[in-house]
């Protein structure tokens, strides 16, 4: 006789949160934010790619 | 150094190594100023505005992931994953709102949203996954190689549209979220 062995598996519970991770979350998403702000308007105003020499330019060999 | 602080991490010399080139590169990119002075390459990037907001972002960046590994350890990438991209979003309408805009834009172009959505939603669970099972400083390293990913899809992108205003169009939205 054939023997079956039902396998079954449990999704991952939630885990509870912790106030240790409450403060985390609240520390990073506003340094999260701040720092999207920053490198949108950082890339939006200014040509960051001034500051790579392009290697067909002559100041590029001009040491 | 934040790894180190928050998490008690450390990395190999051959780790240390790999910050030290690639501080050497920022210096080789203003390279073109090193005839006033030794230190006028590193002067330069100080000096640029925009350099300089990066660099700051950079920094904040070194705090929200060793802090971001903390949560993960404490509640696992699948958790932390969803909540932090639905809480994050959340937390950026109001900044949409100061700027006079509406967040509602997002739904104008729903399907490309939806997808870039989807994207980073798998990326934040994959970066978070990969943080259970390495050192911060490498994780980052590596995620760091995204914008090189990105630049080459910039270029397979422009090559398949043939359009030379759009050259620039697919790599810039890519390379904020890298």
């Amino acid at each position: 006789m054939a023997r079956t062995t039902l396998v079954t598996f449990q999704a991952e519970s939630p885990l509870s949160i912790s106030m240790e991770t409450i403060i985390y979350i609240l520390i990073l998403i506003p340094l999260e934010i701040l720092a999207m702000i920053l490198y949108v308007k950082a890339i939006a105003k200014y040509d960051l790619s001034l500051t790579v020499p392009s290697y067909r330019s002559p100041r590029f060999f001009s040491l | 150094m934040t790894g180190y602080f928050f998490l008690g991490e450390t990395i190999t010399p051959f780790g240390i190594a790999g910050v030290l080139v690639l501080l050497f590169g920022i210096y080789l990119m203003n390279v073109s100023t090193f005839s006033k002075g030794l230190l006028a390459p590193i002067k330069t990037v100080l000096t640029n505005q925009g350099s300089l907001l990066v660099i700051i972002v950079a920094i904040i960046y070194t705090v929200t992931s060793t802090l971001g590994k903390k949560v993960v350890l404490l509640t696992g990438s699948a958790f932390f994953s969803f909540w932090y991209i639905l809480i994050l979003s959340i937390g950026i309408i109001p900044v949409i709102f100061f700027k006079g805009e509406s967040p509602l834009h997002v739904f104008k172009n729903f399907k490309i949203n939806f997808l870039i959505g989807t994207l980073v939603g798998l990326s934040a669970y994959t970066l978070f996954t990969a943080y259970s099972y390495a050192p911060i400083a490498y994780v980052i390293a590596v995620k760091r190689t995204s914008i090189v990913f990105s630049v080459l899809l910039d270029g397979w992108c422009s090559m398949s549209l043939r359009l030379e205003n759009a050259r620039w169009a697919p790599g810039l939205p890519l390379s904020v979220w890298c």
